[in-house]
Parts: structure tokens; C-alpha cells; sequence
């Protein structure tokens, strides 16, 4: 009770603020566009020029200004686009709608538009440039979103080759991933190799590394937002490509031409007919050894402007990965029936859809409202089957392990200019519910021999499937007390009930941003978020595999406490920016496994999953950005600590972090040769991984065979890792003036050996590692 | 064209240099220094048996682990009972009138000079399982034996399954599994969760050919959970001991305070066959 009176007072501090009498002002909205596709600009700026005020668009691309009535020269900006500057003679409430054009490569942008991007300049926040996805070197042929943030400082992705994101010392499940404001609980196919988000459809990426505006909440390290595109409203066009892990196609058009629009775009994997043979030789024999893996990712996007003030939108992502491998050896037959039979099947699936159903509308002049509904499930399903037959004996044994993860919601953020020029308010709300299957294990054992039969068919960790509740309402006050100071204070408060289980959390936010001049922004963070959905990352074989769980008693919500203070910078000299960033974050209740043998039966059902850990991370991040018109070039460093505690491991005490590195250092470089040609190098160098190493070794004796003994976890730092990417991208023009390109890359170019783990063999300490080089070459033709 | 040629030729080059995915490390390390290690067992067929030894550097192959001055004693419900004789280098036994007593709680203490004393966690014998019925198919080198017996509802308990083979009148006998170094009881071991108080058959295809002996040695062990848990993480350990992939080790399972090794206790139920 004590919170919700907490809440509503805080609520009415805000709006009581307004009603403080503002002299007569114009107000111009409207969107920012892509002047091509008309697709919406999201975060884009609009200023007024001569007066320092400016403000951010937001993810639809919709922006609202209060000006006093006179001429005004307002102008507009986006990465990556030409700056727009309108003059308009404003006397009353205005529509303004702008039309930006891309910058050609060989264009950078002027100090000036770098300067307009310091008004969204937030510590914590990163607004990720496209281009500089597109720059770094593809792994497998694939550019990948998530592979490409571990260029930006604070951000490490793990072992190698993997798409996992690990923000600021936090954990792979504390990254709250949004596909179009919906909810993605598995982010990999092809067991953590590619993420799922296929960046020819993807229009713009967000990621919080701190200061999350108060609408976001539920994930304790990061939130990564990502916006696909619209699809053309002007013309029908698309993309073929073919690479050595997947291939597919985008087409995008308009359905009305300028007002309605769609894009689809799909990818599969290539092993598929690797293994046409075997398949055969199974299905006409009967007998074989076969093995087939897919994956597949559709994103599909529609639009329409019903009006000049309202849009709808609809947006699908479907995905999976299947394994299914059959081995089987068949015997004898007597009267065409079999007496003698082996059959091994293992089927693996993993499944992923997300929709969003919305509406955006302008109402009145000051406000901006979105509506959503969303579904997100995610499903894992593992079938083991081992069947024999040797007459008169039948034997079947088969497992089934199931789980899985959805959600549905309806939501809602409104964005609402004061009276006050220099305050803009975002309320909403969020309902959920989820339906969570942490580990659902049946097991089906028989045995028949004649007239007798024994089965056995249990199944266990039904009573953890849960179905909680989630709500959330939040309010943002974008203040700007001066020129040169904003202020960005809100609160989300938190209802989380899960059967008897409920938690109620108040999460304050607050950021800080300063321009003491028009050429450096600086900024203050702090915000306390609540995590009540957990994951623990399991592995079978190379898969990686997430299973989530919702906070109980047994499990309290994980929560973080994250200070950080930054300086961003662009400087007119050499055409450099820079930011410099200093966090602190303080994690508790963190879940773990004790024991990370795959051979689990159930990781909850052998009591292997423990709670109640602590983790601190600490560090300085550095990022300078360099770029000429043939030039792009970005350095990223980050000097850090990462360290957990946990009861049950390393005998409680303090211990780093799986993924911990002190130094950290990427530098990403992209060369245009040509018009036609163009390199890109990514250089990664980081302190050695802690692994463990064993304090003593037990020899061979009658009771035992030699293993080797631990005593503490991470207590060791393998050798310093470093490796170079390159790749070489050729363009042509075909006769139908489309274009089309070959893209080369090479993973770890020199091939170092990085180590991924150290045994010892033979009295000698052994670097092993499964990843060296990997070359790969990707087609693409646009049409 | 040429150009294309001579680039793919350079890519391939280097794919094929870069097969090697293990490389020497050299690496400074401090070893600790040695910690007394026992692996001992309690049942009422053989009272109690330790091995005691110490560890060695991981990088060290020439380094004995044999402890030459041990004093292994055995407590009962906490009180102090006698000390184990050594029989070998290694091996310490109980007397050979020793019984346990089924309700009482045993635990185990050694020290050693220049060494610190260890102190193993309670162990109490487990409740006996028997075996119901066998079924089986001649003995040849494919036979299928099917053991069946009841799971007791609502407790937690774990089994392994041993089969040996004799011939009259000798003490060697020929045992499925024979080529693992570790005592039966601790091979293929396994736990009830699957199938919790109801009745339980288990087929094993005998891999090696009994044709030769007299009769078959049935054996259903009951184990305590700490040695259920030795031996599976032991077993897990081999598994993953050495996987690039894998970021932690799996520990094996240790009852010891202040060491290493396992003191674990267990009770069984044999079933003769003549063949």
C-alpha cells in the first residue's frame, strides 16, 4: 500500500508541474522520413536553429516541438542522412513532415549534425550505426547484430563464434531483447552461432547499457531494441543472398502506394542438402545413419496509414532450428517380421515467434499515442528414443524433455508535450501474462519379453510450470531546465505475482545530461532495475540452450543498482568523436547452476539450480570515432571487473565472473577502396578468460581412476587473446542498374590458437580451443 | 580471373595451415602442496576398506602419492571405535569381525605427518533392495538379462547393478564391465527418479562370454547418495575433463573435509545362477 501511495504522489509532482502557466507558443509536429522509402526515422532530431532547443523523435519516427510564433528554421537529422533545413513562418500549431536523403558513402557527417546527435546523448545509452554493423567482418558469412555490438565497449560476447551478449558483467539472460516492442526469449539458432535478427531487415538498434527510460523494464543488464523497417512505400523491391551458413531473400513494397507498405524477408540454412543422400538411403532401406539440421528465420512487417494521424502495423517473426538424427541397423526378418532391430532417434527443436499488433495516432497537437498487443513463445523440445528388438525381447526407451517460455501483453506509451516547452511527459502501462515451462521431463521405459512387461512412464517438473502475472505502469519527464541541462527523471513501479508469490517494486530512473559546450555533452545515470523471469544457460553438446523460470520464493527477482557518468565529445578536428564512460552496478539474487555437466538428467529435478548470488562489475569505457569520406574507423577499450558470490560455489567466496576481462580492446576499420571495393579489419585483443585449474591430481588406485581435483573457480587467466578479422566486399552494377556484391571474410585471420579452455595432458598444460579460421563468402543481388 | 585464382588458392592455404585446435601452454604454476586423500567404504560385507594416498602436482609424474604413516580411525555414533590396519602400501581395512550396526552413524578421521588430518562427513549403511526376479536366455556372447525388483515409495535411493561370472572352486571370476579399473558398485550407477516406488526392470546385453564359467554372481547395490554422487560426477568428470566447451569442470563429489576422495557406504542383495 505504502508503494502505490509512493507512486501516485510522484505522479501527481509531474503533472501538478504543468499546470504552471506558459507564455503563447506554436507547436510543430510531425514525422521524419526517409525520403526513398518514406520509412519513419526513429530517435531522429528536429531542432530550431539559433536557439539551442531541439528534442528527439521517437521510435516512430514522430516528432513535437514548441517554438514562439515567428520564423523559425527548423532542422532536421539522422545517422547516416543528409541534415534537412526548413524555414517556416509559424503562427499557429504546424504539421511538418521531413523528408531526409541517405548520404552517399563518400559523405560523412559535418561537426554540426554530430553535435545534434549530443542532444540524444545519454550515459548509458548507444544509438548503433548500421554502417558500422555492416562494417565488421561477418563470421560464417553472416552479418550478425549481436556479433557486431561486441565492437562497442562494455559489451563482450562470450566464447567464440557465439551471439551472446554479456552487457557490463551481466549475464546472457539479462538482456531484455525487443523485436518491434515485443519480447524475444531466444536470440541464437544454429546453437548460439547467429542470432535471429537478419540485418537486411533491421532499421535501427538501440541498446541501453544504463539509463533505461522507464518503459523498459524486467532485465537487469541491458535492454536491445531493435526496429525493423517498414518496407518501401514507394516501389517494389528486394535482396537475394546466398552464403555458406543460410541463404535467403527480402521484397519490400508498397501495398498503397504511399501509404501502405510491407517487407518480407526469410533465410534457411544450406545443411539441409548436405545430407540428401543418407536421407535417401534411410527412407528406401529403412536402415541408416542420417542427420538433419535446418534453420529458418520469415520477419514480416505491414503498414498503413489509415489517416494522416493514424497508423497500424502488424509484425511476425517466426523461427526455429531442427535437429534429427536416425540411426538404426535392422536384422534378420522371419515372415517379413522383424526379430532383430537397433534404433537410435534424437529429435531437437527449438522455436521462436513473435507478434505485434499496434496502432500509433497523433491526438490533438500534444499528444502521441501507441497501442500494442504482443505474443512471444519460445519452445525447446529434445526427444531421445532407443528402441531394440531381439526377439522375444522389445525394448523402448525414450525421453522427452520439453520447455519453454510465453507471453502475451498489451501495452501502451503516450507521449505528451506540456504546456511548458521545455517538458515532455511519457506515461503508459504494460500488462503480461506468461505461461513458463522451466523443465518438463518424461521418461518411457518398457520392456517385453513374451508374456512379461515392465514399463515405466514418469513424468517430472509439471509443478514448475507456472503462469505469472506482470504489470507495470511508468512516467518519464524529459525536462529541459536550460539550454544546456536535461534532466531525465522517471519511475516505473512493478506488480509481479506468481500463484502465492507477489512482488511489488518501485524502479526510480534518473539521467543527467550537461552540455558545457555545444561540442561535449556530459551525463549522470542511475537506475534500479527488477528481474522477475529468470535464465539459466545449459549446453548440450555445442548447443547452447536457455531454459526461464519465473521468481518465486525459492528464486527472488534478481535486481540491479547501476551508477554511470560519461563524456561524449565530437571534435572539429580530424572529424573524431569520442565518449568516455565510468558505471558501477551491483547485482543480487542471481541464479546459477552448481555442476555443469550436460549429462543432467533435469537441472531442477537433481536440485542443480541455486540462487541468491551477488555480482559487482565495474569499469571505464573509452570509444573514439573517426570517419572520412573514404574512412571509417572506431576504437573501443574498456578496463573492468566482473565478480560474482555464491554459496555453493568456490566454498562462498568471491570469485570473477565466467566472461571477466580487465582489458578489453576492439578496433573496427572500413576502407573504401572504390566505389566498387571496399575492406573492412576488426582487431580484438582482451586479457585472458579466468578458467580453473586443478590444485592437485588423485593417481589411479583400486577404488578409483586419476582425476584431477579443484579447489576454487576462475582462479586462473588463460593467455592474453587477440585475432584479426578481415573482409573484402566487391560491388557491380548489373545491366538493369540493380546491384549485386561478393563478400569475403576471414574469421581470426592468422590463425591464433585462442584458447577456449587449458587441461593438463601428459604433465603438460594444454591450450584447446575449437574455433581457428574460418574463411566464408556471401552473394547478394538487389532488385 | 587470375586475380580470383590466385586469392581463393592464398584463402585455401591458410584454411588448411589452421587445422590444429591444441597447442602447448606454458604456463607458471604454483603447485599447493599435497592433501591427504581417501577413498573408503562402509558395508556389511566387508565392514570398512580405505584406500589412503595423497595428491600429487597435476604436471608431476614422478611424485609418489603413497602415504607411509597414516593412522585411519573409525568412529561410531561419534564415539571413537578402533583403528583400520594397513594391509598395503595403501590399503586399510577394519577387523575381520567387524560388523556394522545398521542404525548407527560412521565417520572416519586420518592424519599423517607433515600433512593435515581429514575428517570424512556420516555415513550410514542404506536400506537393502532385493532383486525379485532375473530373467535371461542362455549364455552366449549376446545374452539379455533382465533384473527386476521394487523401489521402496518415498525415499530417495540409488542402485547399481553388478554381474560376475566363476567357475567352481576359484576365487577369480570373469565380470561384465570387467574392463573399467573401479569396484562394481560404481559403475553404470543410477537413481530412482524415474521411476520412484514402483517396480523397476533393467536389461543389460552381456558383452562378454560367460560360456565358460559355472554360474553368474547377480548383484543389486543399494548406495548412500554421497557415494552415488562420487560416482556419477566421477563419471561426469570423464565426460567432460578436457571439452574446449566446456567453461567450468565438473568437481568430482567429495565428502572429506580438508581432502579429497569419498567415504561412502552401501548394502547388497546377490542372486546365484547356475549355468
Amino acid at each position: 500500500m505504502y508503494l502505490y501511495k509512493k507512486f501516485f504522489l510522484f505522479c501527481l509532482i509531474f503533472i501538478g508541474s504543468i499546470s504552471i502557466s506558459s507564455p503563447q507558443k506554436v507547436v510543430i509536429y510531425g514525422y521524419i522520413r526517409d525520403v526513398n522509402s518514406g520509412e519513419p526515422l526513429p530517435y531522429s532530431t528536429c531542432l530550431i536553429r539559433g536557439t539551442g532547443h531541439g528534442v528527439a523523435a521517437n521510435d516512430a519516427g514522430y516528432y513535437n516541438i514548441k517554438a514562439n510564433k515567428g520564423t523559425l528554421l527548423l532542422e532536421a537529422s539522422y545517422v547516416g542522412y543528409r541534415t534537412l533545413v526548413v524555414e517556416l513562418y509559424a503562427h499557429r500549431d504546424t504539421t511538418l513532415n521531413f523528408l531526409l536523403e541517405p548520404m552517399e558513402l563518400a559523405e560523412v557527417q559535418v561537426s554540426a549534425q554530430r553535435q545534434s546527435l549530443l542532444i540524444q546523448s545519454l550515459s548509458g545509452k548507444v544509438t548503433v550505426p548500421l554502417q558500422n554493423i555492416q562494417a565488421v567482418p561477418a563470421f560464417g558469412g553472416e552479418a550478425d547484430i549481436l556479433k557486431s555490438l561486441t565492437y562497442l565497449p562494455g559489451v563482450t560476447g562470450g566464447r567464440d563464434g557465439y551471439s551472446t551478449l554479456l552487457v557490463r558483467g551481466g549475464n546472457p539472460d539479462q538482456n531484455l531483447m525487443l523485436l518491434d516492442g515485443c519480447p524475444v526469449f531466444n536470440v541464437s539458432h544454429l546453437g548460439g552461432f547467429v542470432s535471429l535478427f537478419n540485418p537486411i531487415a533491421v532499421k535501427h538498434v538501440d541498446l541501453y547499457k544504463n539509463s533505461y527510460p522507464s518503459q523498459y523494464g524486467g532485465r537487469a543488464s541491458s535492454v536491445l531494441d531493435v526496429k525493423l523497417r517498414d518496407g518501401s512505400k514507394e516501389k517494389v523491391k528486394g535482396e537475394l543472398f546466398l552464403g555458406i551458413l543460410s541463404s535467403g531473400f527480402l521484397v519490400e513494397g508498397p501495398l498503397i502506394k504511399g501509404k501502405s507498405s510491407f517487407l518480407i524477408s526469410a533465410r534457411t540454412s544450406n545443411f539441409y542438402f548436405l545430407n540428401a543422400n543418407n536421407r535417401r538411403e534411410l527412407k528406401e532401406t529403412g536402415q541408416g545413419n542420417s542427420l538433419d539440421y535446418i534453420f529458418y528465420d520469415i520477419n514480416a512487417r505491414f503498414n498503413s496509414e489509415l489517416d494522416k494521424k493514424t497508423k497500424i502495423y502488424f509484425s511476425i517473426y517466426s523461427g526455429g532450428d531442427y535437429i534429427d538424427h536416425q540411426l538404426i541397423e535392422t536384422g534378420q526378418k522371419i515372415n517379413n517380421q522383424i526379430i532383430w532391430k537397433e534404433e537410435a532417434l534424437t529429435k531437437s527443436s527449438i522455436s521462436n515467434q513473435a507478434l505485434t499488433l499496434g496502432v500509433n495516432r497523433v491526438i490533438g497537437t500534444n499528444l502521441y499515442g501507441n497501442f500494442y498487443s504482443y505474443l512471444s513463445l519460445y519452445n525447446q523440445n529434445d526427444i531421445i528414443e532407443k528402441n531394440d528388438i531381439d526377439i522375444p525381447i522389445i525394448i523402448e526407451n525414450k525421453t522427452d524433455k520439453r520447455n519453454g517460455i510465453a507471453k502475451y501483453g498489451i501495452a501502451s506509451r503516450f507521449d505528451y508535450q506540456t504546456p511548458l516547452s521545455n517538458l515532455k511527459l511519457t506515461f503508459g502501462f504494460d500488462l503480461g501474462s506468461y505461461s513458463i515451462i522451466p523443465d518438463n521431463y518424461r521418461v518411457y521405459r518398457s520392456i517385453v519379453i513374451d508374456e512379461y512387461s515392465n514399463i515405466i512412464d514418469t513424468t517430472f517438473g509439471g509443478n514448475l510450470k507456472s503462469s505469472p502475472l506482470d504489470f507495470s505502469i511508468f512516467v518519464d519527464n524529459t525536462y529541459n531546465v536550460t539550454k544546456k541541462l536535461l534532466v531525465k527523471g522517471g519511475i516505473r513501479f512493478n506488480y509481479f505475482v506468481n500463484n502465492h508469490f507477489r512482488f511489488t517494486d518501485l524502479e526510480p530512473r534518473l539521467s543527467i545530461r550537461y552540455l558545457p559546450t555545444t561540442n561535449h555533452a556530459f551525463g549522470i545515470s542511475y537506475s534500479i532495475v527488477n528481474q522477475y523471469i529468470h535464465g539459466i544457460t545449459t549446453r548440450d553438446d555445442f548447443i547452447e540452450k536457455m531454459l526461464w523460470f519465473s521468481a518465486s520464493d525459492e528464486f527472488a527477482p534478481q535486481k540491479a543498482n547501476q551508477y554511470s557518468a560519461s563524456l561524449n565529445g565530437v571534435s572539429n578536428w580530424q572529424n573524431f568523436d569520442y565518449g568516455v564512460e565510468i558505471f558501477y552496478k551491483k547485482m543480487n539474487n542471481l541464479p546459477d547452476i552448481y555442476g555443469v555437466s550436460y549429462r543432467n538428467l533435469s537441472v531442477f529435478a537433481e536440485n542443480r539450480v541455486i540462487s541468491g548470488g551477488i555480482g559487482d562489475a565495474y569499469g571505464l569505457e573509452i570509444h573514439i570515432q573517426k570517419q572520412t569520406p573514404i574512412f571509417l574507423t572506431a576504437f573501443a577499450y574498456t578496463l573492468s571487473q566482473s565478480k560474482r558470490q555464491i554459496k555453493e560455489i568456490n566454498s562462498g567466496e568471491v570469485y570473477p565472473s565466467d566472461f571477466d576481462r580487465l582489458h578489453d580492446f576492439s578496433w573496427l576499420m572500413q576502407f573504401h577502396y572504390s566505389e566498387k571495393i571496399s575492406y573492412g579489419f576488426m582487431f580484438i585483443a582482451h586479457s585472458g578468460t579466468p578458467f580453473s585449474l586443478p590444485v592437485g591430481r588423485v593417481r589411479d588406485n583400486p577404488f578409483t581412476y586419476s582425476y584431477n581435483v579443484f579447489d576454487g573457480v576462475n582462479s586462473h587467466r588463460m593467455p592474453i587473446y587477440h585475432r584479426l578479422d578481415v573482409s573484402v566486399k566487391r560491388n557491380w552494377d548489373t545491366r538493369f542498374g540493380r546491384k549485386k556484391y561478393i563478400a569475403v571474410s576471414i574469421f581470426n585471420t592468422y590463425a591464433k590458437i585462442n584458447p577456449t579452455s587449458v587441461v593438463i595432458e601428459n604433465g603438460k598444460f594444454k591450450k584447446k580451443s575449437y574455433l581457428t579460421i574460418v574463411p566464408s563468402v556471401s552473394f547478394h543481388y538487389e532488385f | 580471373m587470375k586475380k580470383v585464382i590466385v586469392f581463393f588458392s592464398i584463402l585455401f592455404f591458410f584454411t588448411m595451415h589452421s587445422c590444429e585446435f591444441s597447442g602447448d601452454y606454458d604456463y607458471v604454476y604454483k603447485y599447493p602442496g599435497d592433501k591427504l586423500v581417501m577413498h573408503a567404504f562402509l558395508s556389511l560385507d566387508t565392514g570398512v576398506l580405505a584406500i589412503i594416498t595423497k595428491t600429487v602436482s597435476p604436471i608431476d609424474s614422478i611424485s609418489s602419492e603413497i602415504v607411509t604413516d597414516a593412522t585411519v580411525e573409525l568412529f561410531e555414533n561419534n564415539n571413537f571405535l578402533f583403528s583400520l590396519e594397513r594391509i598395503d602400501s595403501m590399503l586399510f581395512a577394519s577387523p575381520t569381525d567387524f560388523v556394522p550396526d545398521h542404525n548407527a552413524n560412521y565417520f572416519i578421521k586420518v592424519s599423517a605427518n607433515e600433512l593435515d588430518d581429514i575428517t570424512s562427513g556420516f555415513q550410514q549403511i542404506p536400506y537393502q533392495v532385493s532383486i525379485d526376479t532375473i530373467l535371461f536366455s542362455g549364455i552366449t556372447s549376446s545374452t539379455d538379462i533382465t533384473i527386476s525388483f521394487q523401489d521402496p515409495p518415498n525415499i530417495q535411493n540409488y542402485y547399481s547393478l553388478s554381474i560376475k561370472g566363476f567357475i567352481e572352486n576359484e576365487e577369480n571370476y570373469e565380470e561384465e564391465n570387467s574392463y573399467f579399473v573401479l569396484p562394481s558398485f560404481l559403475i553404470d550407477v543410477f537413481s530412482d527418479i524415474e521411476f520412484n516406488g514402483n517396480y523397476r526392470s533393467i536389461t543389460k546385453t552381456l558383452s562378454t562370454d560367460f560360456s565358460a564359467y559355472d554360474f553368474l554372481i547377480v548383484t543389486l547395490f543399494s548406495l548412500s547418495e554421497e557415494l552415488y554422487l562420487f560416482a556419477k560426477t566421477l563419471n561426469d568428470y570423464e565426460g567432460t575433463h578436457g571439452d574446449p566447451l566446456i567453461h567450468r569442470p565438473e568437481p568430482v563429489y567429495t565428502n572429506i573435509i580438508n581432502g579429497y576422495g569419498i567415504f561412502g557406504s552401501y548394502s547388497s542383495y546377490s542372486v546365484r545362477i547356475n549355468l
